[in-house]
């Protein structure tokens, strides 16, 4: 991916390689929603919960999950019905970790699909 | 039984520790461990790559339980053995 | 499915081993392979509570292992004889396992098909 920054009600952020906020405290929910907007994603309840328990996650094991760690953690806080890939693809269809992570402000996983 | 093989060199790392279970290998700077008898008492075996102890000068001095081999006998070694545990 | 052990030998921050010892063990658990984390010599050193890695600019991998609960890993085991050498004790470590004497410690250890050391 080039990079191509993000730049949002005229602060332009700093961002990584793969053009995620590499500053977890420059994240908020409008950004979060500009950076949504990039994804060509529009966020629904069932959206947020997802970053929210990214981000979360991220703020307790101090890392990003990639897909696999993801549905499992996903499962087991959210129920399976919501811990399998069908469901987090429909959300983010390009990767579910690869865009919640990025909608989160969080680093990119290692190794993502 | 296990093969443990060890490359460092004993000042640098700990050996593993010595248990019956095991077979102990020596390769690389892990043979500075070959004149010093003590750090590989106990082991179920002990060998060294010949190659790499006379590459070092060491090969007078190896311990009487150490056994020397050449990587014919190397290759055997992880035939027979089961898991493989590098050190 | 092949069973796998993951060994941690090495003090932290020198290398980025522990990271990976991590990963390996999460991906392969992921794929519901049974596996088993063992310490010991320096890589006890792993465990210490109120590490404090900010003050060398490393990152805190020991949050990591709040995971092993996630992917239920609970097959954890300490060398005694590593833990005595270095004045650790089992209760003080951050995660919780089983001691072991070396011997008992390597037998454990020779019940894995594959085993990996870090």
């Amino acid at each position: 991916m080039s990079q191509t920054g993000i730049s949002f009600n005229g602060v332009d952020y700093a961002v990584d390689k793969h053009d995620y906020l590499l500053n977890l405290d420059d994240w908020n929910i409008e950004l979060a929603q500009h950076i949504a907007s990039l994804e060509q994603i529009t966020m629904t309840d069932d959206h947020w919960e997802v970053v929210n328990f990214i981000r979360e996650f991220y703020i307790e094991f101090n890392t990003s999950p990639a897909v696999r760690m993801l549905v499992k953690a996903v499962g087991k806080k959210l129920g399976a019905e919501k811990g399998n890939s069908r469901y987090l693809y429909s959300l983010f269809p390009k990767g579910p970790a690869k865009q919640a992570t990025r909608i989160a402000g969080l680093p990119k996983p290692a190794k993502c699909i | 039984m296990m093969l443990l093989i060890a490359t460092k060199s004993p000042f640098a790392k700990a050996l593993p520790l010595p248990n019956k279970q095991s077979t102990l290998l020596l390769t690389q700077d892990a043979v500075l461990a070959t004149n010093i008898a003590q750090l590989t008492l106990g082991f179920g075996q002990v060998y060294a790559l010949a190659d790499d102890v006379s590459a070092r000068g060491l090969t007078a001095d190896v311990a009487l339980h150490i056994e020397l081999i050449d990587y014919h006998k190397f290759v055997q070694l992880t035939l027979k053995h089961q898991p493989i545990v590098s050190w | 499915m092949k069973n796998l052990a993951v060994i941690n030998s090495s003090a932290p921050y020198g290398n980025s081993g522990f990271r990976e010892s991590i990963d390996l063990l999460l991906a392969n658990a992921s794929y519901d392979r049974p596996v088993a984390l063992f310490f010991c010599g320096d890589g006890l050193y792993q465990l210490v509570a109120n590490q404090n890695p900010d003050a060398i600019n490393a990152k805190d991998i020991t949050k990591m292992l709040g995971l092993l609960e996630l992917y239920d890993i609970e097959d954890v085991y300490f060398c005694q004889h590593s833990l005595q050498q270095r004045n650790l004790a089992a209760s003080s470590l951050i995660i919780a396992g089983s001691e072991l004497t070396a011997e008992a410690w390597f037998e454990q250890l020779s019940q894995f098909d594959q085993v990996v050391n870090f």
